[in-house]
Parts: structure tokens; C-alpha cells; sequence
């Protein structure tokens, strides 16, 4: 199936090769007969709607960056009327009186909003495997999962099934799905894209981006979305100064010493680094101990937060409830119990518990300290190093009901948790495919604040694979 | 055996302004339909975030710089969960470890309370149970209301002080303009921690000695008298039970207002863990003092002295310091020193005839003045005052056009009074014997022969004197 980059799709259109209702009509044909799950909620009519008066703006030479361009949205992010479930059956009949901030830009940019992307319940999984609406399959290999949490964005960009989407990511959920289905993730520096619509998984490291088929794509879709919004009191007024370029990249000697690498990745990553030094670039290796306790801080601050952010979920003002039960009581345990999956329940028993009286201090708190020396040493590593790269996922795509164990699942997070608990930005990008032909990433890190340098380094590396 | 109590309060005080703590809806719901000052931040649907509200942050700092706190140098705001259905996000955000204020203290007269804090906090919704129905109704107007939480610490004695102390708060929140502080509207609610000890060892009875006792909070209080009625009768009920040797159990009550009771709601056991971390969606604040320039008004003590030197009665100044609406119109008379003279005589017509208010104050200056003067008879100012409020006529057009004009000397109602007396001999003759009514009517000629610009208490003098 035919692939659009944004790019040129933006080209065809303007030139009036392509045509905008043909174009919309076709993208929402390929959603409709694809059998990857890819999509929760289609939206077909308004889509069309839009579609049409993108043709007009075109035709009058009014057309904005995105007029005309279709594009998924995971169903994390709020659209006004277009109902957003979040993955999760509690919210199966929710339809957003308002628009997430970034679905407004979009909008104002002119893009068309296909539909809404199959995702983990809640954000929280790594294979879509947990999602209420069932599973999304790998464009590669329909045997295999399509990562995870924005797994429906991924495929679906993958599948030609939009030309991008938003994704976003709290430990690696827009950088493992892209990883695996072979296309380009990029999480913003925390506070780069405003979260106001963006249903919280955990709030201090959630961070909403594209998930696109190239680099120079990812550039356009950040530029939209991208600054400061009033509705986020997170979002960042003013950067830091960028820092003078070094010419020097780093990796952490941690992650490809790593057990738990496949040899396959490894390879290609080792291969990828060697072109990179190749290119002129000074490889330093880092030494980062704290990297290694990510997944530890990781999963006592991202529960406690996801068990605060689910508490809304209790069948009394929107979503699905369990009205008929006598008591309050049993109206919140019937509906919590019965419409959270049981990742969302494990994590918020999980939060529950680390944040409780008595454990707080024990592990909140310590976690707290790790992450602020984590962060530390990160600012001190991006004084030697211009960025930092190395594999985005341990191994390619695994296959759907493999991964039974919690912990394993969790395992998948081990590269990606580092950039969200620091609050760096962080693009996966494929280079290659492994023995059985599945997809490999390579995550490049910068440094806090330096989206738009590390977009342009990896637009080089992206360059480097080209021309091979 | 002498028991004493010790008492410390927790006050809400919900913030007058303009919309609510963390969204931008109307924070008037006064008479508003239930769930129409509410948006999607404060009915907390998913993917929503709060943005702190300056203004409240402003008043907080104003209230904690006037008690004299400790206006803090970082602040941070907590997230503290629990389930309920007037509480849409399942948890409220409020502070825990690093509020706006630490410290300060409200005096007054003898009394004086130290503070804990001062921290800032959105309100729940409110619940309703239509009786004989299935079901409770869910009002979110209130959700998201900024409120102030003022904790002292237990330095209170007795039921009456905690009432003191309330009623000075309100006056000083009032003051400040940062609440309307009507408490039978919410504006201000109580939880009042009590606990009960003996001074020396008393006998056969458990109750410590030195040391506070064992403290039960009462939850709830929402109006002066409560606080007062429900500190009476829990001091009373925790002292029977140490008197008899038995232990007051650490609790939380509720207050029967019927009944006149403290009844158990639970024991520390139940206690809620509120499980409070880190609001992940707003960052600290920092510098409180330098990013929120709040300038604080005149003190009331400034104010009470410069009352003291336009000679306002002791009698009226008590009742001009528990208004706001009188210390405003105060302010606007009193600083200009030509009205020095009759500010005293303005603020008691302001008291007395509420109505007065509405008038510009120049107006109702003039007419202190006039009275002061003797130009108007006293009993002539509620029609002055009525005439202005309907007219809108100046006092000088009003006077002139309504003949209030120059009030009659003494000297010269003797002739009418005599000549009134000589008309009336009956109704003279049932005065002196005995039938005091008749002198009013006697009073009514006079005022009729003088068309009405004689003072009635000056005829009624006269005529006394004269019978």
C-alpha cells in the first residue's frame, strides 16, 4: 500500500495532482477495510466535511500548512464531539465537549482528523494488548504486537492508514510502537506541547508528539503543535539557551551492555553508531549508573500519579456506570472493577499502596531524590555530548500474548524511561529490519529544551540510511 | 476539680473573586442554577488541567501579611484524595507541606491566637437528598470555589473566645475585602479541635495534668452559635467522662443542631489516609512576596484611632468595625479634615437609617452638618434623607423646596406653646390628671401651628415645663 510522506502529499495537493476529497476518501476507504485494529473511532462524515472545504482553500490558494492532510489522533487526546475512549471501556460513550490544545492547532493548521488511534487502556501497556477495543496488529507481521501505548498511531501511519498521528508518551509509548512499526517517534521535551486535553496517564512525564514516516515530517507536526499554553501550567514559557554544538555524541556504555539486547538490534545499532562516527561525529562513551534504576523510579512515580488521575473515573459524571448498584459505595467499586482492565487496576493498586501513609516517604519520596540525580546527571552528560543514542526497544516486535507477564512487559521501557523521568526529548527512527523482517529503532536523546537540534541531527542520521 | 479546655480551629473562607481557584467560571453562584457556573476544568472531565488562580493567591498573601505570617519563599500545591460524588476529580487540591502562609496571629482585645498557617484550597460541590426519594442530587457550582484555610493552634480556652475569635476573622476577612464572610451562606465554615485537662492532680479522674488532653475535632460548625454550642457541650461531655475516670477517645464528631449534641462519626482507626502528593500539574511557586505585590490597606487599629479622634461614640464605633460597608463609608468621610466635625454625627445617621447609605456621602455630611448647627430639627432627617433618596436633588435644593429650613428657636415657641395650652383646656385638664397620652397631642398642635419645622423633643420639653 502507497505511503505518503507529509511532505509530499502537501506537495501533490497544492499542485492539485491530488485532490483533497479523493485523497480524505481514500485514506478513510484504506481505515475501513484494513484488518490491523488500527482505529477505535473512525470520522468519516465530519472527515469527508472537511475534506471538501479543504479542496475549496486549495483551489482559492488559501490552503494552511496542513489543509487537506489526513491525520490520526490517539485516542488519548480529547476532540470535540468525536467521542475519545482513552482505550478503556470506562469511557466507551465519552464524547469531549472540547478540543485537546494540540487538536486545535491541528485543526487551525488545516489537517483532517481521520479518526482515533487503538492504544493501551489508559496509555499503560506496551503492546496495545490492553486496550477495551482489542488488540492492533503489526503492518509487518500481523502475528506480532504493534507496540505500545500509541500502537494504533504507529500502525496506522505504518499502514498508510493516515500520513501521521499523535501519539503520546510517559516511558516510551510514541518511541516503542514506532520502533516496532518502523517509522518515526519523536517525544518533545517535557513542556514543549502543551498536555491541556490529553486524558493524564502520569502527568509529570506524559508528553504528547507525532509519530510520523520521516524525520522532516516530524519537524512540520512539532512546529504546529508546539508552545506555550495557558491551559498547561506545565508548559514551558522560555527555553533554555541551546547549547554550542560539540560534535561529540554519547552512549551509555548501560544500555548496549545490556542482557537483555537482542543480538540483532545490537548489531544494527553498533552499525548505525559506527556511521555516525563516520559522519564526524567524536563517539563518547557516558557512564550513567542511575540509568539502570529508570525502570525502578519509573514505576513508583508513574503509579502513584496514574492512581490519582483515575480517581475521576467513578461513574457519576461521564463514562460508563454501574447505576443500578444501592450504595455509593458499590456504584464505585462495581464500575471501577468492572470497566478498568486489569493493568489499569494493578497500577492503581500499585500507586495506591507506594502512596499510602508510611510507604510515602520509603518510596515516593526516595524515588523523587533518584529522579532529580538522574536529571543531574543528564545535564552533566550534555555538557560532554551533543546527544545521546543507542537502541530505542531491547528486540524488535514481539508476538500478540507473549508478553503474559507484567514484569516482562515492563522490561520494554528499559531505553525509553530514562528521556521521560529526566524530561528529555527523545525520536525513535527505524534503521533496518532484522532477520525475520521486523522493523528496528534507534532512539537519539538531546538535551532539555533542544527539540529543534535534535530533530536536525536526526533528520542526519535518518540521511545516513538513505544514502547508503 | 478544675477542668480546662483547649481549643484550635480550622476556618474555610471562601475568596470573593472573580472566578473560581484553578478555571476561569464564575465564582458567584449565588442563586445560580445548579451546574451552570461550571466548565470542563472544574467538572474535572478527563484531559483537563488546572491553572492557579492569582487573585486567590494575592488574598492569601494579603491575609497571612495583615495576621503577620510568614509569607513562604516556595509554595506547592498537594493533591488530597478521597471519593466522593461532589468532588469530581476524586481528589481536591489543596496544600499540604508548604502553604502560602506560616504563622502569623489574630488579636484582639485580650484575646490572642497564634497561627499555624494559612493555605489555599479549592471547595467541593454540594450534595442535596430530596427526602422520600432513591436518589441525592449533584451540584458543582461550588466546585472549584478558592477558599483560605486558617489553622491556630490550640491557644483557645473557652467556647466564647473561639466565637471572638471567628467574629474578628470574618470582620478582618470583610476588612480586607477578600470574602463576604456570611456564614449562613458558607462563606466561612469551622472545625473545631477540643480537648479538656486539669491544671493540678485531681482525684479519682483521668484527666491529664499540664499536658493537652486527648483531642476530638468537631466537624462542620456553620454558624457562630453553632461553634459556641457545640464547644459547650463537648467540653462538658469530656469532662464528665474524665471525672469518672473514663478516657475521651480520639475522634471525629459531628454537631446535631437539633438535638444540641456531639454525636461520633469515626474513630482514629477509620481515619481517612488522603494519601497527598505533589500536584504534578502545577510547578512550585517561588518568591511569593516579589511575584504578587499585594499592598495591604490601613490597619483597623489606624483606622480605630482615627475614629477615636473625630470623636465617633464608643457605642457606634463598636458597630462600624463589624461592617465593612460602614468602614468604607467611613473611609471615604473621614480623610478629608474639613469634615472632621460632623464625620461622628454621619456615621450615626449611616448607622441608624440603613437607607442613608445609598445617598452620596457629601449629602448626608451636609445634613450632620445642618444638624450639628441646629439649622434642621433632629426629627426632620428621615424625611430629608427619604426625600433625597426619591429626588435625587442636592440637600441644598431639598431644604430650600421642602421649607425644612431654619429650625424655630426655644425662645420662640413659648408664644404657640401658651396659645395651644389656652385652646386645649380639656385635654390639659386629662394631662394633669394623670393621662399622660394627652401631652402627645397637645405636642401634634404645636408641630401643626409650627408647621413642622419645630424639634418634637424640644416642644415636648417645653410643654412639660410648662403643664
Amino acid at each position: 500500500m502507497a505511503r505518503y510522506t507529509l511532505v509530499q502529499l502537501k506537495e501533490e495537493l497544492s499542485s492539485g495532482k491530488i485532490n483533497a476529497r479523493e485523497l480524505i476518501g481514500e485514506y478513510i476507504k484504506r481505515a475501513k477495510q484494513s484488518n490491523l485494529n488500527a482505529y477505535i473511532t473512525l470520522n468519516e462524515e465530519e472527515a469527508l466535511k472537511e475534506a471538501k472545504r479543504a479542496e475549496q482553500l486549495i483551489k482559492t490558494g488559501k490552503a494552511h500548512p496542513l489543509t487537506g492532510i489526513p491525520m490520526g489522533i490517539k485516542d488519548a487526546i480529547s476532540t470535540r464531539g468525536l467521542r475519545t475512549t482513552a482505550g478503556s471501556k470506562i469511557l466507551e460513550n465519552y464524547i469531549p465537549p472540547f478540543d485537546a490544545t494540540v487538536v486545535e492547532k491541528l485543526r487551525n493548521g488545516g489537517a483532517v482528523i481521520v479518526g482515533k488511534n487503538n492504544m493501551d487502556e489508559f496509555a499503560m501497556g506496551s503492546s496495545t494488548e490492553t486496550s477495551g477495543y482489542g488488540p492492533t496488529l503489526n503492518p509487518y507481521n500481523k502475528e506480532c504486537v504493534p507496540g505500545g501505548s500509541s500502537g494504533g498511531s504507529a500502525a496506522a501511519v505504518a499502514a498508510g492508514l493516515c500520513v501521521a498521528s499523535l501519539g503520546s508518551d510517559t516511558g516510551g509509548s510514541i518511541r516503542q510502537p514506532a520502533s516496532f512499526c518502523g517509522v518515526v517517534g519523536f517525544k518533545p521535551t517535557y513542556g514543549r506541547v502543551s498536555r491541556y486535553g490529553l486524558i493524564a496517564m502520569a502527568s509529570s512525564l506524559d508528553q504528547i508528539g507525532p509519530i510520523t514516516n520521516n524525520v522532516a515530517d516530524s519537524k512540520i507536526i512539532f512546529k504546529t503543535i508546539a508552545g506555550y499554553d495557558k491551559k498547561d501550567a506545565t508548559s514551558l514559557k522560555s527555553l533554555p539557551p541551546a547549547g554550542k554544538a560539540k560534535k561529540r555524541v554519547g552512549i551509555i556504555r548501560e544500555h548496549l551492555a545490556s542482557n537483555a539486547l537482542a543480538p540483532s538490534v545490537k548489531k544494527a545499532v553498533k552499525n548505525k553508531i559506527a556511521e555516525i562516527e563516520k559522519a564526524g561525529f567524536e563517539i563518547v562513551e557516558l557512564n550513567i549508573p542511575l540509568v539502570e534504576q529508570s525502570l525502578a523510579i519509573y514505576y513508583i512515580i508513574m503509579p502513584v500519579e496514574v492512581a490519582s488521575n483515575l480517581a475521576r473515573f467513578d461513574g457519576i459524571k461521564y463514562g460508563v456506570s454501574a447505576k443500578e448498584e444501592r450504595t455509593l459505595k458499590q456504584l464505585y467499586t462495581k464500575t471501577r472493577s468492572q470497566f478498568l482492565g486489569n493493568e489499569a487496576q494493578r497500577r492503581i493498586i500499585l500507586g495506591s499502596f507506594v502512596s499510602s501513609a508510611g510507604y510515602f516517604d520509603t518510596y515516593y519520596k526516595k524515588a523523587i531524590v533518584a529522579q532529580n540525580n538522574l536529571r543531574q546527571s543528564f545535564k552533566n552528560a550534555f555538557d560532554k555530548v551533543d546527544f545521546i543514542v543507542g537502541p530505542t526497544t531491547p528486540t524488535t516486535a514481539f508476538k500478540l500474548g507473549e508478553k503474559l507477564d507484567p514484569m516482562e512487559m515492563y522490561l520494554n521501557d528499559i531505553f525509553t524511561v530514562p528521556a521521560n523521568i529526566a524530561g528529555l526529548p527523545a525520536i525513535s527512527l527505524p534503521i533496518g529490519n532484522d532477520e525475520g523482517g521486523l522493523p528496528i529503532g534507534f532512539q537519539v536523546i538531546g538535551a532539555f529544551g533542544e527539540d529543534e537540534k535534535l530533530l536536525d541531527f536526526a533528520q542526519l542520521v535518518e540521511d545516513i540510511q538513505i544514502n547508503k | 476539680m478544675k477542668l480546662i479546655p483547649t481549643i484550635g480551629l480550622e476556618v474555610h473562607v471562601q475568596l470573593n473573586t472573580k472566578s473560581k481557584m484553578f478555571c476561569s467560571c464564575d465564582n458567584n453562584a449565588q442563586d445560580k442554577k445548579p451546574n451552570t457556573t461550571v466548565c470542563p476544568i472544574c467538572l474535572g472531565m478527563p484531559g483537563t488541567l488546572p491553572t492557579p488562580n492569582k487573585g486567590a493567591i494575592k488574598y492569601a498573601i494579603m491575609l497571612g501579611k495583615y495576621l503577620g505570617g510568614e509569607i513562604a519563599q516556595r509554595t506547592k500545591f498537594d493533591r488530597k484524595h478521597y471519593f466522593y460524588p461532589d468532588l469530581p476529580k476524586g481528589y481536591q487540591i489543596s496544600q499540604y507541606d508548604e502553604p502560602v502562609v506560616k504563622g502569623g496571629r489574630v488579636s484582639v482585645g485580650d484575646l490572642s491566637v497564634s497561627l499555624e498557617r494559612i493555605h489555599l484550597e479549592e471547595d467541593a460541590g454540594k450534595l442535596t437528598h430530596p427526602k422520600g426519594k432513591g436518589y441525592s442530587l449533584v451540584d458543582l457550582n461550588r466546585a472549584g470555589t478558592p477558599l483560605v484555610e486558617i489553622v491556630t493552634k490550640p491557644e483557645i480556652t473557652s467556647p466564647a473566645q473561639a466565637k471572638e475569635f471567628l467574629q474578628y476573622l470574618r470582620l478582618i476577612v470583610r476588612y480586607l475585602g477578600i470574602s463576604n464572610g456570611d456564614m449562613e451562606k458558607g462563606h466561612l465554615r469551622c472545625d473545631a479541635n477540643v480537648s479538656v485537662r486539669a491544671l493540678q492532680k485531681p482525684q479519682s479522674s483521668s484527666a491529664p495534668v499540664g499536658e493537652l488532653g486527648t483531642p476530638v475535632e468537631i466537624k462542620n460548625l456553620n454558624s457562630f452559635l453553632m461553634v459556641e454550642r457545640a464547644l459547650n457541650y463537648e467540653i462538658k461531655r469530656q469532662s464528665v467522662l474524665l471525672q469518672n475516670g473514663e478516657k475521651v477517645t480520639k475522634e471525629t464528631r459531628g454537631w446535631d443542631d437539633d438535638k444540641g449534641v456531639t454525636f461520633s462519626q469515626r474513630t482514629k482507626e477509620f481515619a481517612p489516609d488522603y494519601r497527598y502528593f505533589p500536584e504534578p500539574d502545577i510547578p512550585c511557586l517561588y518568591n511569593l512576596e516579589k511575584s504578587f505585590k499585594v499592598t495591604l490597606p490601613e490597619s483597623m487599629e489606624a483606622k480605630l484611632n482615627r475614629a477615636r479622634k473625630c470623636n465617633v461614640a464608643q457605642n457606634d464605633l463598636e458597630v462600624i468595625f463589624r461592617d465593612d460597608e460602614l468602614l468604607k463609608l467611613f473611609d471615604k468621610i473621614s480623610l478629608e479634615k474639613n469634615n472632621k466635625a460632623c464625620v461622628a454625627k454621619a456615621m450615626n445617621i449611616f448607622i441608624n437609617i440603613p437607607a442613608a447609605r445609598a445617598l452620596k456621602p457629601g449629602f448626608v455630611l451636609d445634613l450632620a452638618r445642618s444638624l450639628i448647627s441646629g439649622k434642621i430639627g433632629a426629627h426632620n432627617t428621615k424625611p430629608i434623607i427619604n426625600e433625597g433618596l426619591s429626588t435625587h436633588s442636592s440637600f441644598a435644593k431639598i431644604i430650600e423646596d421642602g421649607g425644612y429650613g431654619v429650625a424655630i428657636e426655644e425662645e420662640n415657641l413659648d408664644a404657640t406653646i401658651r396659645s395651644v395650652i389656652e385652646k386645649n383646656a380639656k385635654v390639659v385638664a386629662d394631662y394633669r390628671a394623670g393621662k399622660k397620652e394627652a401631652l402627645q397631642y397637645l405636642l401634634g398642635q404645636v408641630m401643626r401651628e409650627t408647621k413642622g419645622k419645630a424639634d418634637p423633643r424640644v416642644i415636648h420639653n417645653l410643654l412639660q415645663k410648662a403643664l
